[in-house]
């Protein structure tokens, strides 16, 4: 275990001792800003307008601002997470330190998870900040905590996903870049298959609906919990990091 | 300390390494040279569990490489060619992270971290950011990663590569300090090194062996036959039939007019008759002196030449 956080603490020195970090955060927390107000302007309009027509019609914070904001987190995470994970084994076999890692003490897997909470830790750290949005709403209406809760860990689960590819897809090559459109390659498929569902039929669309991660974060975003979206991201991650081991491990072979 | 047995890598129908063999004692320096390209790097790439060798093994302070690769990693301090160090980490906090990475307990940490400094010179630039830092700062840093957790092996690939002559001297003395309580594998091509720091030398060109031995006995093995250039006046009739006559002369070339190269047996009975055979046939002796092998002749002699004495 000290292992893990050795080299996640590490990874996060590292993301603050460049402007990454911090790009990503303000580039995250720009669009989410951006889809909070998107939601939060007609929304408040529509209120002092008519607040009882309003509330009639089923217009709330969940439907309107969250749906927004949870779209905005899709998209924003989408074109960042994986800018953050491209670095994180490419940069390694780049610079020669993956001989070091490799030949210390320390176990593929430890090495795996160690880097993998490293840079969840940033997904977290953009978590974190993103609780200013709710904060400003418990000042003008209820916020509905529960569906912000659930919401944030559709964020986090939906985050955690692309950054497991990413982290595949960094083992893969030392060109960042070429990590960076991997995971694009990889998890963009898995985000679009939502709008293909129903429309195959049969087995095919099951399969479809079962990997749609863009309904997952969706779900949780209205506050519906759903032990089939819980297991998704989960069995997502599981089988990133393990490819990602066995890569490393192969690695070595060449 | 180390034992090496058959260790082979093969990539795709290239060999790397081909059953290598040697035995180090604790203490010892052994002195790993090659030219560019001969396995060196392969060879401590496999002893250190980074890569997997494709038959054979290798067991490092008991601990056998592909059974308890943890162990043996542990053990081992290892510099590779280019220093592992994250350039945007400080000389101090890259050096704490390797120390927790190889499992320094806590207590000992700052004992392990100044010790390192102070032995590779370091503690004037503890605290700057290893990127800013000159190549060969940068190269120390790499050693001192490798010796933080005072491991029983070290192992250098080209640790004085790119360095101006005083770090080199530096580096060497360092190395000759740390052996005693280290073990250490030392990779070079650069022929004094062996000769200044090692006890022993493994010379390896196409992944195999071709010498093993200490540093005198290497040099003394090539000149068991001796060569003496000879520098005489002028060459009467039939000189240098002469000196080729002698029972125990193995060869007779000729350098320019008046110099000769003689490579002879027998030690100094033989040299006395040479003398006696110049003196006697008029040619006006004005110079003979034995030329004693250096290391690089025999490396050189070892690694070109090495094919054709296999075959026979």
């Amino acid at each position: 275990m000290s292992a893990i956080l050795t080299i996640a603490k590490r990874e996060i020195q590292s993301y603050f001792a460049s402007p990454i970090a911090y790009t990503i955060i303000v580039i995250v927390l720009l669009m989410m800003g951006f889809g909070f107000l998107r939601g939060l302007l007609p929304y408040s309009a529509l209120f002092t307008a008519n607040a009882a027509m309003a509330e009639e019609a089923g217009i709330n914070i969940r439907n309107y601002i969250v749906r927004e904001m949870i779209f905005w987190a899709q998209i924003s995470m989408m074109l960042c997470m994986p800018a953050l994970s491209m670095r994180l084994f490419s940069e390694e076999k780049k610079n020669g330190t993956a001989e070091l890692l490799m030949t210390s003490p320390v176990t593929t897997t430890q090495l795996v998870l160690g880097k993998y909470l490293g840079a969840v830790s940033i997904l977290g750290i953009i978590l974190a900040l993103c609780s200013v949005f709710p904060i400003i709403l418990e000042l003008l209406a209820n916020p509905e905590w529960a569906a912000m809760g659930t919401a944030a860990l559709g964020m986090l689960l939906y985050g955690m996903v692309i950054l497991a590819i990413g982290l595949f897809a960094s083992s893969l090559t030392e060109n960042q870049i070429v990590a960076l459109l991997t995971t694009y390659a990889l998890f963009l498929p898995l985000w679009l298959v939502d709008s293909m569902v129903g429309f195959m039929g049969g087995i095919l669309d099951e399969i479809l609906a079962g990997l749609a991660i863009g309904k997952m974060i969706r779900m949780l975003g209205q506050g519906l919990v759903d032990s089939h979206h819980l297991f998704l991201p989960v069995f997502l991650v599981s089988v990133f990091l393990f490819l990602c081991t066995q890569v490393l491990e192969s690695n070595r072979w060449r | 300390m180390i034992k090496v047995e058959h260790l082979s890598k093969v990539y795709g129908n290239r060999v790397a390494v081909w059953d290598l063999s040697f035995d180090l004692k604790k203490g010892e320096i052994l002195g790993f040279l090659g030219p560019n390209g001969a396995g060196k790097t392969t060879t401590m790439r496999m002893i250190t569990g980074f890569i997997p060798p494709s038959s054979g093994t290798a067991t490092v302070a008991g601990y056998d490489i592909a059974e308890e690769p943890l162990k043996v990693k542990g053990e081992i301090g290892y510099l590779c060619e280019a220093p592992p160090v994250y350039r945007e980490m400080s000389v101090k906090s890259y050096l704490k992270f390797v120390a927790r990475l190889k499992k320094v307990p806590r207590s000992r940490m700052n004992h392990c971290l100044d010790r390192a400094l102070q032995l590779c010179g370091l503690e004037d630039v503890a605290g700057r950011v290893i990127g800013n830092l000159s190549k060969g700062y940068r190269q120390r840093v790499g050693l001192a990663q490798a010796i933080i957790h005072k491991p029983a092996v070290l192992i250098l690939d080209e640790p004085t590569v790119g360095l101006d002559p005083r770090q080199i001297r530096d580096i060497r003395s360092l190395i000759t300090e740390l052996s005693g309580e280290q073990t250490v594998i030392l990779s070079t091509h650069i022929l004094p090194e062996v000769t200044v720091t090692c006890s022993r030398v493994i010379i390896i060109s196409e992944g195999q062996v071709v010498a093993e031995d200490t540093v005198e006995g290497l040099t003394e093995g090539l000149s068991k036959s001796e060569t003496m250039t000879l520098r005489v006046e002028r060459t009467p009739e039939g000189f240098q039939g002469a000196l080729a006559a002698l029972d125990q002369v193995v060869d007779v070339a000729v350098e320019s007019p008046n110099r000769f190269q003689v490579r002879l047996e027998g030690g100094d009975a033989t040299r006395a008759l040479l003398a006696n055979t110049v003196v006697r046939s008029g040619a006006g002796l004005l110079e003979m002196a034995r030329s004693t092998a250096t290391l690089e002749e025999v490396f050189l002699k070892l690694v070109t030449e090495e094919p054709e004495g296999e075959v026979a």
